[in-house]
């Protein structure tokens, strides 16, 4: 069947993360300023050709720091997805492969931990470990993780009973090659989809953490804190909230778009699966 | 953007009697569109005041830890000994109607007033009131250097010996010391008594949910000692710490005063109909608390380097969101008593001269320190401007915000820190200050570093029995401050209140610690 071609939608979300994700990339030849050069007697300045979107509280160029921020937001979204894979793909392969004794208990292990709200099972553990980019993020990573294991135990499940991976193990394959070669590779797709979400979930989060204080510390530039020294000029220069918070809202927007079109172009994987695990059933 | 403060503050005549008092008034600049600066009717007795507060109180015991946000609550809560009027510090009666100071300073003869009870009912008289002093220094958060003993002679006389004099001994007993619990209620809560206040002032606790809300009712039983009696039938007070929040509750009719609100809201506030604005610089500073006893900052010169490197003015006018510009090189703002005009010329903004002394101290290519801040937006603010500014001459720094408790352990205890981006309240009370400034054994001392000529400072201030030798004292612990620079001043903090035509003694109601005085407050109709 010939694929559909890209959507207008799908093409604007693609073409505005990687074009930010270049500029964050290249901010020294990119960004207009230094991020954190101050200039007290220009605070709060609106848009101007000197600064394209306007100056912070301390005369820093809004625009400079939100492509150097770019370094922060999605660097550290690439930490805490890749922590939530690692964690929750062990997590759940174990619960998926060896289901009886450790899956059950793995299993109820993540129950406890989805039945904390998201964000205030983030925070807890960010104060916890200190508040910082790196463990902020590994902290969005750890919340989440219980989710991602959850649905590769379902995977794993699912793969583990069918006749190649029996035929593997009865051959005297080993187990960690049964599971990179046979298992993992059909038990992850859904897994790489959700993955998607819980990437513009991590900006979400993260934004918040950093607006509380919690994430990427001062003076660096970060979206989510300098959205909350924006929140605090609110009665004095409401305008600027608008360029943070309209980027990090855009940025969600485009990473859920792209996620979408992930799923439907992986949905034939999944429908396979489960037709395979069907027919396991009437054998 | 609202005008700056000036950058003097008018000075009121001295009133120094033999207490020194405190003369800062008249200097607070008020703004409203519409308000005719409160209420113009009588108190409705039965009214309900509500207040929003800009900071969080965790407790109401005098003699427990503070955080600096409790101040008002008590002075509502408890009787002083000698009342110390927040506006202009100056002390009056309180429990005492009469004190007396021994010529060879050795001893204080209060004379208390007569029929006098504390809340739960049980007598307040000299024997209580000793007993109540004795509770408080057992707990070891105040300290009172060189006291012998507190003896009640009879139940009207309560006498305070000394080893050696004291010359700030009443301004104490006009500040925290001096307001009175109930030694059996104490007796009784224990550790929680800073949840379940009893003392003999206007108004009582009625509720607390930490974080969020304060109730106080008036005290029926109360007889005056120091501060009238209540105007409001209850105070309801709400913890609001958003600026936008702050201004929302008091324009849309959910507060009728507010203070220690944010100094964003002087801009929305101003042009409101029946709101009234005040803001001003007090007693309360922005510093950096330094940590001289390991790491760079031990040399002095460094110390100095980095207070030629601070651009005050410009720092001030950011940090207080352009309402003041008034740099800090001294504890007391232009216009005090205490404030020594001369001494302000101390470190002017001299990049040059900082790198001078950083080449002198071994350090030409500049060095790098380790900073922590509170976790408050002003304390983060100042210390990314410090930071900028001292990138300039070389000195790399970044602040780690952290909470007041952590914070304070891991400088003053771990040492983990060289520079701490904090704020002071230098008043009403000199003697406290200048103790925590200049002392070898001060809590604000990390490492207990020895200052240099420090604790004779101190010991000069305590033995000063004249106006002229107090004074003389006072001038020469400033110049031990700016010399050593056991903390750095950057600048005199704003406090900014408002209230709305609702309500009386709005005015009187701003004190100089940037406290409320919830005793001047009503409300014209019953809420």
């Amino acid at each position: 069947m010939p694929r559909a071609r890209p959507s207008a939608g799908l093409i604007i979300a693609l073409t505005v993360l990687i074009g930010l994700l270049l500029a964050a990339l290249l901010a020294p030849w990119v960004a207009p300023y230094d991020p954190l050069a101050q200039n007290l007697d220009n605070r709060l300045a609106g848009p101007s050709g000197a600064h394209l979107l306007g100056t912070d509280q301390f005369g820093r160029d809004v625009l400079s720091r939100l492509i150097w921020g770019g370094r922060n937001a999605f660097g550290g979204v690439a930490i805490a997805v890749g922590v939530t894979f690692v964690v929750g793909v062990l997590w759940g392969t174990v619960a998926g492969y060896w289901p009886r004794y450790a899956g059950t208990t793995l299993m109820r292990l993540a129950d406890i931990m989805i039945a904390f709200p998201t964000m205030v099972l983030a925070v807890a553990i960010t104060g916890s470990l200190g508040a910082g980019l790196v463990t902020s993020m590994v902290s969005i990573g750890l919340v989440l993780s219980p989710n991602t294991a959850q649905l590769t135990r379902s995977g794993v499940l699912a793969v583990r009973q069918q006749q190649f991976v029996q035929s593997a193990r009865l051959s005297g394959v080993r187990t960690p090659v049964i599971l990179a070669r046979h298992v993992l590779p059909m038990a992850l797709r859904p897994v790489v989809v959700q993955l998607t979400i819980y990437t513009g979930l991590a900006f979400v989060i993260q934004g918040v953490l950093s607006f509380l204080g919690l994430g990427v510390p001062k003076p660096a530039p970060s979206w989510g804190s300098d959205l909350s020294d924006a929140y605090a000029q609110i009665l004095s220069a409401p305008a600027q909230i608008v360029a943070p918070g309209v980027l990090l809202g855009v940025v969600v927007l485009c990473v859920y778009r792209v996620g979408d079109a992930l799923r439907d172009r992986m949905s034939t994987g999944v429908v396979r699966t489960e037709r395979t695990e069907d027919d396991l059933i009437v054998a | 953007m609202p005008a700056p403060l000036p950058r003097r503050v008018p000075a009121r005549p001295l009133a120094l009697a033999a207490t020194l008092a405190l003369a800062l008034t008249g200097c607070s600049a008020q703004a409203g569109g519409g308000g005719t600066g409160g209420g113009s009717g009588e108190p409705d007795p039965q009214g309900t005041l509500t207040i929003v507060h800009g900071s969080t109180p965790n407790q109401f015991d005098p003699c427990g830890t503070l955080s600096g946000s409790e101040l008002a609550y008590m002075t509502a809560i408890y009787a002083p000994l000698l009342r110390t009027d927040p506006a202009t510090g100056e002390l009056s009666p309180g429990i005492a109607t009469e004190w007396q100071t021994s010529p060879d300073g050795l001893t204080l003869t209060l004379t208390l007033q007569e029929g006098l009870t504390f809340q739960d009912g049980t007598p307040l008289n000299a024997e209580t009131a000793a007993q109540s002093i004795d509770q408080c220094l057992e707990l070891g958060n105040q300290t009172v250097p060189g006291l012998s003993g507190v003896t009640a002679e009879n139940a009207t006389t309560l006498v305070f010996t000394l080893e050696q004099p004291l010359s700030g001994l009443v301004d104490l007993l006009g500040s925290r010391l001096g307001m009175l619990a109930s030694p059996a209620a104490r007796d009784k809560s224990g550790a929680s008594f800073g949840s379940t206040p009893v003392g003999a002032g206007p108004y009582q606790l009625a509720d607390f949910v930490p974080g969020s809300s304060v109730r106080l009712t008036r005290w029926d039983g109360y007889r005056q000692a120091g501060p009238p009696p209540g105007k409001a039938a209850t105070i309801n007070v709400s913890i609001i710490t958003d600026p936008s929040a702050q201004v929302a509750a008091l324009t849309g009719g959910q507060a009728d005063f507010g203070y220690r609100l944010e100094p964003p809201v002087v801009t929305s506030l101003t042009d409101q109909p029946s709101v009234t604005v005040s803001s001003d610089i007090g007693v309360a500073i922005a510093d950096l608390n330094v940590d001289r006893s390991q790491g760079p900052l031990q040399d002095v010169r460094i110390r100095q380097a980095i207070s030629y490197a601070i651009d005050r003015q410009a720092l001030a006018e950011t940090g207080s969101e352009g309402l003041t510009d008034v740099g800090a090189v001294q504890p007391y703002p232009p216009g005090h008593p205490y404030h020594m005009d001369d001494l302000d010329d101390a470190y002017p903004h001299d990049p040059d001269k900082a790198r001078e002394l950083l080449a002198e101290a071994g350090h030409p290519d500049g060095l790098t320190l380790r900073g922590v801040s509170l976790d408050g937006s002003n304390f983060q603010n100042t210390g990314v401007i410090v930071a900028d500014q001292l990138a300039k001459v070389g000195i790399e720094v970044t602040f780690d915000a952290k909470a007041l408790p952590d914070a304070t352990k891991r400088f003053y205890t771990d040492h983990q820190y060289d520079i701490f981006s904090t704020g002071m309240n230098s008043g009403p009370d000199w003697m406290t200050i200048y103790r925590r400034l200049l002392t070898t054994s001060s809590s604000g001392n990390a490492g207990k570093a020895p200052i240099p000529d420090g604790d004779a400072a101190v010991e000069a201030l305590n033995e000063a029995t004249t106006e002229q030798d107090l004074l003389a004292a006072l001038r020469r612990a400033n110049e031990v401050l700016q010399e050593q620079l056991p903390i750095i001043p950057l600048f005199y903090t704003p406090y900014v209140a408002a209230w709305t035509d609702r309500v009386t003694g709005g005015k009187d109601a701003f004190a100089i610690n940037g406290e409320a005085d919830f005793t001047a407050l009503g409300v014209t109709s019953a809420g």
